[in-house]
């Protein structure tokens, strides 16, 4: 075991001290990633979340609220219908629906009487961050309508006039304190001082009051699309990763072979399988590590931030597999360094092609798509973006893993087969 | 210590060993001399376990090469620098020193011991690449020294290497030898088996054509001294078994202007037994 590690440290130094090599492993692929992220229009983490707005009734109060509503600077709000807002954030297109319901209107023009006005939100039950903030934005909203009902002179004289109207409602021990308590609020509200206040009315309503509520209705979104360009160039990075890496690699083992390090180390008491192992385990090493580089600096700075970090983890893995058996086995194709690369390159750019590397998935041809299956370079970024934007259960994540796995298994043996059985 | 018997190995049409049969005694240097393509590199390879033969037996240190166990008790240094570049000496042979066992202490103390052995303490931190040829030819021998093997296998050790440093591998090679190790030397330089070896095999086109000591090669194949006399302007060569006696009688017939011996070489060796020079 300790003459394994000492091999695959070799080999990880030796492609530390190798600028070029360490440029197209850990470099080249940010670059990709962040260059192609901007063509495809990503903005990051930076991005408003889209909602869409229904309103269900038509009514003055209502169209208010709306209206504050898609004036919002935090959110992008797009007025549509309830059968349009549903199909949006079932498609993952928005992150929810805010639906002014029927009735919203009319409980808004009373204040300590009846239910409060309520809001729908429509939306996936995983998207519980963008849960919290729309919620606070709308009991913002809310508190705000709620202010200047009291503050404009006419909408209050309605607003007490429909309030004092429902004291009636109200058990006789609280009829008179609400009655002094809308006269008291009438006078103050019409001394000059208070007419100018600021919209923090709902704060002080007390304890228990609130100037809507919000109920939540699950939609499960059926096709997840990334939620920006950066989620698809850096999955797209995350292959050239993989890619610079196996490129060393293959160079690094016919360079073995042909400058007799090799011999030297089979001259050594190690098996032949031991030897491969130890170059397999730093080619495993560098890809896991450079596919953890990628994504950290694609979710600290560009806001790719994987939905279950453990199947990410388990996305690279499988894939770091079966791109290292990939490279035992281009390896052995080639005696010489200019043989075995271009037989490796000859190999991965189709792969990358059809497999999502270079044109998404998302956007293929459906006999594109169908080819793409017999590319192990498909799976892997089929994994990633499982676990990155497409939100795969583990049931769904195993299709991909198992096909990487046994990718590289079968890659891997094939490989070492050829090699051990070559001349040097 | 290491017994080869009527082995046989092709690389396609190539017949690399035909019929080679060879004994290495404990403690001694063996030379395998030869020009280039006549066998020298495959017999190193069966002898390390590379290479398995076609035909016939090889028995190293009592076993099968192939042995990785064995493979423990071995030391090869290659024809080819097999060394990494970019690592410096120290770490090129520490590396190789982990993939024969050592760790800890003992491993340092190794390397420290073998970078003492080729004089290279000092460049110990420099990468091999910087390395001049003759210098990266002691590191190879370091790396191939470090694990204190019982049999050492030098493949043309020297080739490549500029005379200064050829003359500090030859120190080292007659130290080894001064401790008392087994040593299989292959060489095509007639002067390295002559001033190094033992016994020497002389092989071509994969088959052993004479095994002895240098003095047993040159009696048995090289022919007599040459006598070579000057006189009146003209020279004289007489082959001759004693060339002293031959050199009285001829004195005491005329007056010499001059003389001088030719010893017998290996080249005549060669050329003896396969009717062409070693360096054709």
């Amino acid at each position: 075991m300790n003459a394994l590690f000492a091999l695959a440290a070799k080999d990880i130094r030796l492609l530390l001290r190798n600028r070029g090599a360490l440029f197209f492993t850990m470099g080249w692929p940010l670059l990709v990633a962040i260059f192609f992220g901007m063509v495809f229009g990503g903005d990051g983490g930076s991005s408003r979340p889209k909602v869409a707005l229904v309103v269900q009734e038509p009514h003055a109060a209502t169209e208010r609220f709306a209206q504050s509503v898609l004036k919002l600077d935090t959110l992008d709000v797009e007025r549509v219908d309830a059968a349009t807002a549903e199909q949006l954030v079932r498609q993952g297109k928005r992150s929810a629906a805010i639906v002014l319901p029927a009735g919203f209107g009319e409980r808004s023009a009373r204040a300590f009487s009846g239910d409060p006005p309520q809001v729908e939100l429509w939306l996936d039950p995983s998207r519980k961050a963008e849960r919290a903030m729309i919620e606070g934005m709308l009991m913002k909203l809310g508190g705000e309508a709620m202010f200047a009902n009291i503050s404009d002179p006419k909408a209050r004289q309605q607003w007490l006039s429909t309030s004092r109207a429902d004291l009636d409602k109200l058990p006789p021990e609280s009829r008179q304190r609400f009655g002094d308590f809308y006269t008291a609020l009438d006078a103050m509200m019409t001394t000059p001082e208070v007419a100018g206040g600021s919209g923090d009315a709902a704060a002080a309503s007390g304890p228990g009051f609130s100037p809507l509520t919000v109920s939540a209705r699950e939609i499960t979104v059926a096709k997840r699309g990334p939620r920006n360009g950066f989620a698809i160039s850096f999955t797209q990075g995350m292959f050239w990763a993989l890619l610079g890496a196996l490129m060393s690699f293959v160079t690094s083992l016919v360079l073995e072979r042909m400058q007799g390090t090799w011999n030297r180390l089979r001259s050594a008491p190690l098996s032949t399988a031991s030897l491969l192992f130890g170059k397999a385990l730093a080619c495993f090493a560098v890809m896991f590590t450079s596919l953890l580089l990628v994504s950290a600096v694609g979710a600290m700075v560009f806001g790719v931030v994987p939905h279950s970090l453990s199947k990410l983890l388990l996305a690279f893995i499988a894939s770091a597999f079966a791109f290292t058996g990939l490279m035992m086995l281009l390896a052995s194709l080639g005696r010489t360094v200019q043989t075995a690369s271009g037989a490796a390159w000859a190999v991965m750019m189709p792969l990358a092609m059809v497999g999502g590397a270079m044109i998404p998935l998302f956007v293929m041809p459906p006999w594109m798509l169908e080819l793409s299956n017999l590319s192990p370079v498909k799976w892997a970024v089929i994994g990633i973006e499982g676990a990155t934007w497409r939100g795969f259960s583990y049931a769904e994540m195993a299709t991909p893993i198992a096909i990487l796995l046994a990718t590289g298994a079968l890659c891997g043996l094939a490989g070492a087969w050829r090699i051990t059985r070559q001349p040097n | 210590m290491i017994r080869i018997d009527s082995v046989r190995k092709q690389f396609g049409s190539i017949v690399a060993l035909d019929g080679l049969t060879l004994d290495v005694r404990p403690g001694e240097m063996f030379g395998l001399l030869g020009p280039n393509g006549a066998g020298k590199s495959t017999t190193m390879a069966l002898l390390t376990g590379l290479h398995t033969p076609d035909a016939g037996s090889i028995s190293v240190l009592g076993g099968d090469p192939r042995d990785p166990a064995l493979r423990a008790r071995l030391g090869l240094a290659p024809q080819s620098l097999a060394l990494y570049e970019n690592l410096s000496g120290r770490e090129n042979v520490t590396f190789f020193a982990r993939m024969f066992g050592l760790r800890g202490a003992r491993l340092d103390q190794r390397v420290d011991a073998a970078l003492d052995f080729v004089q290279l303490v000092d460049r110990q931190h420099d990468r091999v690449g910087g390395y001049s040829g003759g210098m990266q030819r002691r590191w190879n021998l370091a790396a191939a020294l470090v694990h204190e093997p019982e049999l050492i296998l030098l493949d043309e050790p020297t080739a490549g290497v500029d005379p200064q440093s050829r003359n500090a591998l030859f120190e080292n090679v007659l130290a080894l030898k001064a401790a008392g190790r087994t040593i299989v030397y292959t060489t095509h330089y007639m002067e390295e088996v002559e001033r190094l070896c033992d016994r020497v095999a002389i092989i071509d086109r994969g088959r052993v054509l004479a095994v002895d000591s240098v003095a047993g090669l040159l009696r048995a194949h090289a022919g007599a001294p040459v006598l070579v006399v000057e006189r009146e302007g003209r020279s004289q060569r007489i082959e001759t078994t004693d060339p002293l006696a031959e050199l009285n009688r001829l004195a005491a017939s005329a007056p010499i202007d001059g003389f001088h011996v030719e010893r017998p070489r290996l080249e005549q060796v060669f050329l003896h037994l396969t009717g062409r020079s070693l360096r054709d």
